[in-house]
């Protein structure tokens, strides 16, 4: 790459020669030095590695070109040679490897295609020199800061228990002020590496299980505040979404008389803003992990505050701070009416409208305000999810035409945000009506619906339920747009989640929908397909949406009841009912959504409601569910025998003999009472011998 | 909503308000003729006269009463007395007579008017009123507070309205506004209305929906609205409505016209006798909620021939979830009532529903 490079050089710029002739002999001096690597003189090649590492620190180019020249190899053979009498070798070798990884994800990429994690992992032992140790903890740091590096070196061993000794400045015994530093600086490279190995909850526990919390704890009090930050960011993985951890982090006894959300809650009122942010974030993680316990309104008065007061930072605090925000707040309504009441709204809308972002583009030139923009959205979005007042505040701020403009962003993290911003915002059955009809929402979203991130897609999906409901002025549009067809064809998708927003859709979409309306869905979905949806094998919700979708079908006019028994034909209608009431009663939500099912057939006419007395097994699970605990469930069993008990029909035939049936089976004589009472109540004439039956039995 | 429209202000101006009559409640009625006089010398007064000695009229009233309360216990205070709680508030109800009289016809027209831009005599009506209660504060400082925020959540502690099947979303009710006119000569005004409820959320005490007026008098629009109600759980919302140009004496005034307040004494309302067991007793059969509406969603304000700037006083009847409706506006007809019923299309009730993702 590099040789192309010269070309270019010489096609565009042939004056500059002097140049190109520098370059040509600096080029011929790094041949040369890694040629010098193999020598058989310790001090020939201490002194070509020492060459490398000044030319590659802080130089891309530099690092790419020694990459080209194949030297990640040849460090690595370093340190599979058992002698290590020179130790100068290594540390210089691993400080090499290190810059390499700071150069990007292509050079870690690189370093651990020629198994370079291992070795370095080795150096990283107690009995090693201190300078080798921090040196590849260094360049495990670096390598680690990759997503994509292979983490599981790390857990085989006894590399995380030579990990969390580190973790204690004192394990490599400093005697000086220097080595003092340098210990409290490799400590800091341990908790920095833990909290990079944290993704799953499995590796939580295997650090959790080598001793990593009282030597976090300690090092919080350690006095150095990037040590300080590095433990509190190690902390905050291993709690991460993990109640029994966070629990044993709150509950460790730390060298001070403090508890550790004691000590935390000193540090997220350091004067630095790192220190501060991480604090805050540490303390997020615990109080999502439910423990934060008797702290709690430290949370509300002291975390929440700072996060948002850290908004007005730069870089990459102000960048993070809203990620964090919206991770805290996300599902607890108490939060999100304190942020309301901060004035997190219009800092975050401001970086939605205003993204630039020039002083932290120094390797990714785009990256950092995409960044910063994905995070405000993402925290404008959690506002706004579960209150009115977040959502008002974000529609004053006036950002919807924004929010709008992000939903055809570059980057799917934003596209993803905004269209989660919607999502929230299309929860307010006002805001809908209004705000997102005027800012044309509906078309832009509709083409997420294919857009090539699936996260996208989903997010997109789930805000389109709520687009599609009836009193929405944009489900007319959608439809248009060919709506029913493309969630059709989503049904289909094999991802559960993608499934199940768009069966939840397809629902809405005929929740008091006219008949035409019905029968346009199901003449795209298939009878068929929602009976397999109605058992989809993979998530129980997806069930319950198709039931759903099945009651609001079933639901109004007769015509639309018999529309679905021509659909479906009787005896397949009543043999997923009675399958449902059989075989998932103890799941409620999908009882209640067959009671409802039954409960809209027993609205039909004779026809429809003698299909529900001609299933005896129906008919006493409804009447079991009479006494069931869930007071919903019963509400519905009752409606289910008004329904099947109301009928214009004077005669009463059908009455007598529904009512024969309940009696004589189970003697609900109060039950039957209240019904009449319900029946007359509505005006309805019965024949005195009705009552008169009833009493004498 | 009401039909601006269908009235033009002379009406006002030639003949004694008939809505006053018409409506007034079954327990006020046997003051029909003090009432009528009242509304004789009202009127006259405010035509002759500006506003200041009509409601110089009120004050003097309304100190009277406020002695009465000091000396006498409000049970013991036989009923039939002059000053009775019918009477008072017929008074305090009359200025209806002078709003109307007061009324431009662009006011009227107005359905979006701003509820700060009111008549300086509504605000010194009101004015008034406040003072009233203040009265009551000073004389008995503990019942006071029961009055103002009475029927709040303090007192009644832990309540818990239980739902009910009618009120849910996706639940549709067909019936009639009425306007009520005593005139011989006029035929009652009526209107179909469709009403579907589309959100309800028993927590936040919230119900949305939308209204439909179907044949509105001199319109040939159906004209759709879009409300937003409070439910009066005694914790989100309490009787009083503070708030649309309504005080305590005109909440009390509607809510007086449902059957669960029908035998129970106007003052004692007041004076927060109300009591959790008697609130807990009426909730189990009726819901009551206010509904306002928010906008027009189908034809601009001026096509829709109707304001919507006053505000429904609603109960919803638990057993069969008929609706009963006062609608409340300072510059429209009093009382017009709204009737509803579930909409049946089949034989039965079905229900059918949707969620926000």
């Amino acid at each position: 790459m590099d040789q192309e490079g010269y070309l270019y050089n010489i096609a565009l710029f042939p004056l500059s020669f002097t140049f190109i002739i520098v370059e040509t002999m600096n080029s011929l001096k790094h041949n040369q030095a890694v040629d010098e690597l193999n020598s058989s003189d310790p001090a020939v090649r201490v002194k070509a590695l020492r060459f490398i590492k000044n030319n590659i620190i802080g130089n891309k180019t530099k690092k790419d070109l020694y990459i080209q020249l194949d030297v990640i190899p040849k460090l690595v053979k370093f340190f599979k040679s058992k002698d290590t009498t020179d130790s100068q070798v290594q540390i210089q070798a691993a400080i090499v490897l290190g810059s390499f990884a700071y150069g990007g994800e292509e050079n870690v990429t690189e370093i651990v295609k020629h198994d370079a994690i291992k070795p370095l992992l080795e150096c990283i032992s107690l009995k090693n020199d201190p300078r080798l140790i921090e040196a590849a903890a260094r360049a495990l740091k670096a390598i680690y800061k990759c997503p994509t590096a292979d983490k599981n070196d790390i857990f085989a061993d006894y590399h995380l228990r030579d990990l969390i000794t580190l973790l204690n400045p004192d394990a490599l015994h400093p005697k000086i002020d220097r080595e003092r530093i340098a210990s409290v600086h490799t400590a800091e490279l341990a908790a920095t590496i833990i909290a990079r190995c944290c993704d799953t909850n499995e590796q939580q526990i295997q650090i959790a299980s080598a001793g990593a919390f009282p030597a976090l704890v300690n090092l919080l009090t350690c006095g150095f505040s990037k040590a300080q930050e590095a433990a509190l960011d190690a902390l905050a993985y291993l709690c991460r979404e993990n109640p029994e951890f966070g629990k044993a982090i709150v509950e460790t006894k730390s060298e001070t008389s403090d508890s550790p959300v004691k000590i935390m809650l000193n540090l997220i009122q350091d004067k630095s803003p790192t220190m501060r942010l991480i604090a805050a974030k540490c303390l997020t993680h615990l109080s999502r992990a439910n423990a934060i316990g008797e702290y709690s309104n430290d949370i509300t008065l002291i975390v929440l505050p700072t996060l948002v007061k850290l908004l007005d930072e730069k870089g990459p605090v102000r960048e993070e701070a809203p990620h964090v925000l919206a991770y805290l707040i996300r599902d607890n309504e108490e939060l999100q009416k304190a942020a309301c009441d901060s004035d997190a709204v219009p800092k975050l809308a401001d970086f939605v409208t205003h993204v630039v972002d020039q002083e932290s583009s120094y390797y990714d030139p785009v990256g950092d305000g995409d960044k910063l923009k994905e995070n405000a959205l993402m925290a404008l979005a959690a506002i706004s999810s579960l209150t009115d007042d977040g959502r008002k505040l974000v529609v004053e701020a006036k950002i919807i035409p924004h929010i709008v403009a992000a939903m055809s962003h570059r980057s799917y993290g934003i596209r993803a945000a905004a269209c989660q911003c919607t999502r929230s915002l299309s929860r307010s059955i006002n805001i809908l009506r209004t705000s997102l009809v005027d800012a044309g929402i509906a078309t832009p979203l509709f083409k997420l619906l294919s857009d090539e991130s699936t996260d996208v897609q989903t997010t997109a999906c789930a805000t389109l339920c709520n687009l599609v409901l009836d009193f929405s002025p944009m489900k007319k549009t959608i439809m248009e747009l060919g709506g029913i067809e493309k969630l059709v064809e989503l049904v289909r998708s094999p991802d559960n989640t993608l499934r199940l927003n768009a069966i939840w859709a397809l629902k809405n979409l005929v929740y008091q929908a006219e008949s035409d309306v019905k029968e346009a869905v199901m003449k795209v979905l298939t009878y068929q397909t929602m009976e397999t949806l109605i058992s989809d094998q993979e998530i129980v919700e997806v069930q319950e949406q198709a039931l759903n979708l099945l009651r609001n079908l079933a639901c109004t006019k007769q015509i639309d009841i018999e529309e679905v028994f021509q659909g479906l034909g009787e005896d397949r209608l009543m043999n997923i009912i009675e399958n449902k009431l059989c075989w998932w009663h103890e799941n409620e939500e999908i009882i209640k959504q067959v009671l409802f099912v039954i409960n809209n057939i027993a609205t039909g006419n004779e026809r429809h409601k003698s299909a529900i007395m001609n299933r005896p097994t129906i008919l006493t699970r409804i009447l079991n569910y009479m006494g069931h605990t869930n007071p919903e469930i019963r509400v519905i069993a009752v409606w289910v025998l008004i329904n099947l008990l109301w009928t214009e029909d004077k005669s009463a035939s059908m009455y007598l003999n529904i009512l024969n049936i309940i009696i004589m089976r189970f003697l609900l004589y109060d039950l039957i009472f209240f019904n009449l009472n319900f029946i007359k109540a509505h005006k309805f004439e019965f024949k005195n011998y009705v009552i008169w039956d009833l009493k004498i039995k | 909503m009401f039909a601006a429209n269908d009235f033009e202000p002379e009406f006002y101006y030639t003949s004694p308000p008939p809505d006053l009559i018409s409506t007034s409640d079954s327990d006020l009625e046997e003051h029909n003729n003090v009432q009528e006089e009242d509304i004789e010398t009202g009127n006259t007064d405010t035509v002759d006269l500006p506003n200041g000695r009509h409601y110089g009229d009120y004050n003097t009233i309304n100190m009277d009463l406020d002695g009465e309360y000091t000396s006498e216990d409000e049970e013991q205070r036989p009923r039939t007395t002059p000053a009775s709680p019918g009477h008072t508030f017929q008074r305090l109800a009359d200025p209806y007579a002078t709003r109307h009289y007061h009324r431009s016809s662009s006011q009227r027209s107005r359905g979006f008017s701003p509820l700060g831009t009111r008549f300086s005599s509504l605000r010194r009506h009101n004015a008034i009123t406040s003072s009233f209660l203040t009265q009551h504060v000073k004389h008995n400082n503990e019942l006071g507070k029961q009055a103002i925020s009475g029927s709040g959540s303090k007192e009644l502690g832990q309540f818990h309205l239980p739902e009910s099947s009618f009120l849910r979303a996706g639940m549709s009710f067909t019936g009639t506004q009425n306007l009520m006119n005593s005139q011989p000569q006029q035929r009652d005004e009526e209107w179909e209305v469709k009403v579907t409820v589309h959100y309800v959320n028993y927590k936040t005490g919230t119900v949305i929906g939308l209204m439909e007026a179907l044949n509105v008098p001199n319109s040939s629009n159906t004209v759709v609205t879009y409300w937003e109600g409070e439910m009066i759980d005694f914790v989100n919302h309490s009787l009083w409505t503070d708030k649309w140009n309504s005080s305590p004496e005109i909440d009390l005034q509607h809510w007086k016209k449902f059957e669960a307040f029908r035998h129970m004494d106007v003052r004692s309302i007041i004076r927060g006798a109300p009591t959790r067991e008697w609130f807990q007793e009426a909730c189990q059969k009726y819901i009551f909620m206010r509904w306002k509406e928010h906008y027009f969603v189908n034809v601009t304000a001026q096509e829709s021939g109707l304001t919507i700037a006053g505000f429904y006083y609603i109960c919803i009847r638990r057993s069969d979830g008929a609706i009963e409706g006062y609608y409340f506006d300072p510059v429209s007809t009093p009382y017009q009532k709204l009737t509803l019923k579930p909409l049946l299309e089949g034989d039965g009730i079905s229900f059918c529903d949707y969620s926000l993702n």
